[in-house]
């Protein structure tokens, strides 16, 4: 293969070559296929991709790959629509996006926080791709950088989000993680081989399917709700409010800090493979609610959750390709379809992908921040007639579509029943313990960060009795686990550092 | 100092927690049982296992003593607020219950196009308040028949998702 240095000219020649009229077409129509596809519970970005993948071969490889890049870009932008709209995550990468998003819409907000949503993952999207595009081979060596450990305490990280989900009741938060926890537990331990809490079932060797868990928990309760008393599901927006276009970017301006820490969260946890969209988006709600003045607004409908969840998750698709071309490691499940489609269309990825002289990966990387700028125009449009849909039909049609969706939605991920009588009973479980107090969301946390915590800290522990050295290998000779481990102390002590101050402030108040 | 921090009993204003007592114990109960369980895995196996029983025990025996002492309602993040389940009508709730777990267990028996049909009239049903005209009956049932048609097909021949063999379709 011909190598070639590539300069600003070049690459801003390969922008136009990427702007031809059908590479637009074929990216806007990925954006729409994706983000309908996302909004569907349980039809994952995974999904999308991998069906579409076969009509990609015909196409010229540049324009096969921009539209694979716009669906999965739309397709985790689509999440959002499930999160705010029915509080149930299209994604697992828009769980966070339901603490704020469905009680901004139970508040009648619907329409600003699909508006919030839109701006935030284009915001993202368009930040992730800059970085994947500018500083990809190095990046892509601090992503080489983490290993079990870090993986660990990037799981507690994303569990000390609990103390935030956990609003008056931080014991019920943490027992509902326990329970999460025990959930990620069952089926074959990946690290000792043995059966775990099956109770003999075959059907639990697999373990509890999260994507099933997640439409369970958060939707079955739903739908108990919405049958359970006459009246609207979602509060009607006064007519002529329009997108709320300019108080959403209002909103965008003055959380900026936040939209850029976030997209940088959610790219550098996108590049870590395995993590994918769900931490990056907890980790950046986590981040967002610990720095914010009105931390008491959060899980009540507060914009800057919004925002913080949506930039994050759609950098990860960025943040994802970076391992996926450099190194030729998939940072999530679908950067491994798009690399396999990379590999059929005879593009081998490592770092000289980069100097190639046909630029083709240029014209992907600039594809992909197309498609994430026309996800403005499209998802602000789909949005608003979601929006419209789902606040104007009667719950008579509206309870039986959304129960369809979750019993198709969960069967479609592994074309299972037993995933869809897992979705049943956990959204059951999920009711009963709502009535006693237990929310759900602490027990997803615990149930998407399990897996990851066990292992990471399995892996330490096995690595560190094999050198003598346990502490060492799991904090004190890790330079970045000790940062993330700062960061947690951090989110933990800060709340009680705050309220220890109002209180001092008080009580001089009072005192004269 | 307040009665309650003081040891007595609790006043009208911290009721106990009833609910949330009785998930405490199934908690502890669950708890326990993972301990058991633990104990007779591998040692790599059993590390976590142990770990998350023991703490899911000893916090469910805490937050049984607070909800026993008033001083633990239920207080969700998002989604349903805990006061609105005690405002619900019980009999629509469980009807949805049993709908959607006997599709769940018939789907794969009798196959996904019929009990989806039946099982989306019957939570139409139960999801209607008051009387209902005869068209928008009709109209109510076309837009299910479409749409469920449509999911199925959308299903099975556009991302190729294979029906689980069944008696009927």
């Amino acid at each position: 293969m011909q190598r070639k240095e590539w300069r600003a000219m070049d690459l801003l020649q390969l922008f136009f070559t990427a702007l031809t009229p059908i590479n637009l077409g074929l990216a806007v129509m990925g954006v729409v296929l994706g983000t309908v596809i996302g909004a569907l519970p349980g039809l994952s970005a995974t999904m999308a991709i991998a069906v579409l993948v076969p009509f990609t071969f015909a196409m010229a490889p540049a324009s096969g790959l921009i539209m694979l890049g716009a669906i999965y870009t739309g397709a985790i932008y689509g999440g959002s629509y499930a999160a705010i709209l029915v509080n149930t995550p299209g994604t697992p990468s828009a769980i966070a996006t339901t603490f704020d998003g469905y009680p901004m819409a139970r508040k009648g907000d619907g329409d600003l926080a699909v508006t919030l949503a839109t701006l935030a993952s284009v915001a993202g999207g368009v930040i992730g791709a800059i970085l994947l595009i500018t500083l990809a081979p190095p990046l892509a060596n601090v992503a080489l950088a983490f290993q079990s450990t870090e993986y660990f305490w990037l799981a507690v990280l994303g569990l000390t989000l609990i103390a935030a989900l956990s609003r008056g009741n931080l014991v019920k938060g943490l027992i509902g993680a326990c329970f999460g926890l025990f959930l990620s537990m069952i089926g074959v331990a990946t690290i000792g081989g043995d059966l775990r809490f099956t109770m003999g079932s075959p059907k639990l060797l697999g373990g509890i399917d999260i994507v099933s868990a997640l439409i369970g928990l958060y939707c079955i309760p739903v739908l108990i709700d919405l049958v359970a008393r006459p009246g609207r599901h979602l509060e009607p927006a006064p007519q002529g409010r329009g997108f709320r276009l300019f108080e959403a970017i209002g909103l965008c301006i003055r959380n900026w800090f936040n939209l850029v820490r976030s997209s940088t969260i959610g790219t550098l946890v996108g590049m870590l493979p395995g993590a994918g969209g769900s931490i990056a988006s907890l980790i950046s709600y986590a981040e967002a609610r610990r720095t914010s003045s009105q931390q008491e607004n959060f899980g009540k409908g507060e914009p800057s959750g919004i925002l913080a969840t949506e930039s994050a998750n759609n950098a990860t698709v960025g943040g994802g390709f970076i391992p996926t071309l450099v190194l030729g490691i998939p940072g999530t499940p679908p950067d491994a379809v798009v690399l396999g489609a990379l590999m059929v269309q005879g593009i081998r990825t490592g770092p000289e992908l980069f100097s190639a002289s046909d630029g083709m990966i240029y014209t992907f990387m600039f594809g992909l921040l197309i498609a994430t700028l026309l996800m403005l125009p499209m998802g602000l449009v789909i949005g608003r007639y979601a929006y419209r849909f789902i606040v104007n039909i009667p719950k008579t049609m509206l309870v039986p579509l959304i129960a369809f969706m979750t019993i198709i939605g969960s069967f479609a991920i592994h074309a299972s029943p037993d995933d869809v009588l897992v979705m049943v009973i956990m959204g059951i479980i999920g009711w009963a313990l709502g009535l006693a107090g237990y929310a759900a969301s602490p027990i997803v946390l615990g149930l998407v960060l399990g897996q990851i915590a066990e292992q990471g800290f399995m892996r330490a522990w096995m690595i560190g009795g094999a050198r003598d050295d346990f502490l060492g290998q799991l904090l004190l000779k890790r330079p970045i686990s000790m940062i993330i481990v700062a960061l947690i102390v951090v989110t933990l002590t800060m709340p009680l550092l705050r309220a220890w101050l109002s209180r001092r402030r008080a009580a001089a108040k009072a005192g004269g | 100092m307040s009665e309650h921090a003081r040891g007595g009993p609790p006043n009208a204003d911290q009721k106990a927690d009833w609910p949330g007592a009785i998930g405490a114990i199934v908690f502890a109960g669950l708890g326990i049982w993972i301990v058991l369980q633990g104990l007779a895995m591998s040692p790599l196996a059993a590390k976590f296992p142990l770990t998350v029983g023991a703490v899911m025990t000893g916090l469910a025996l805490v937050q049984l003593a607070l909800s026993l002492a008033g001083q633990a309602q239920g207080d969700l993040e998002a989604g349903i607020p805990a006061d609105n389940h005690s405002k619900a009508s019980l009999a629509r709730q469980l009807s949805l219950v049993v709908v959607m777990l006997g599709w769940a267990l018939l789907f794969p028996w009798l196959g996904m196009f019929v009990t989806s049909l039946a099982a989306c009239l019957m939570l139409a049903m139960i999801a209607q308040f008051g009387p209902i005209s005869w068209t928008r009956a009709a109209v109510y049932l076309v837009t299910l028949i479409i749409a469920v048609s449509a999911f199925y097909q959308l299903m099975t021949r556009i991302l190729n998702i294979p029906m689980p063999p069944s008696l009927l379709f």
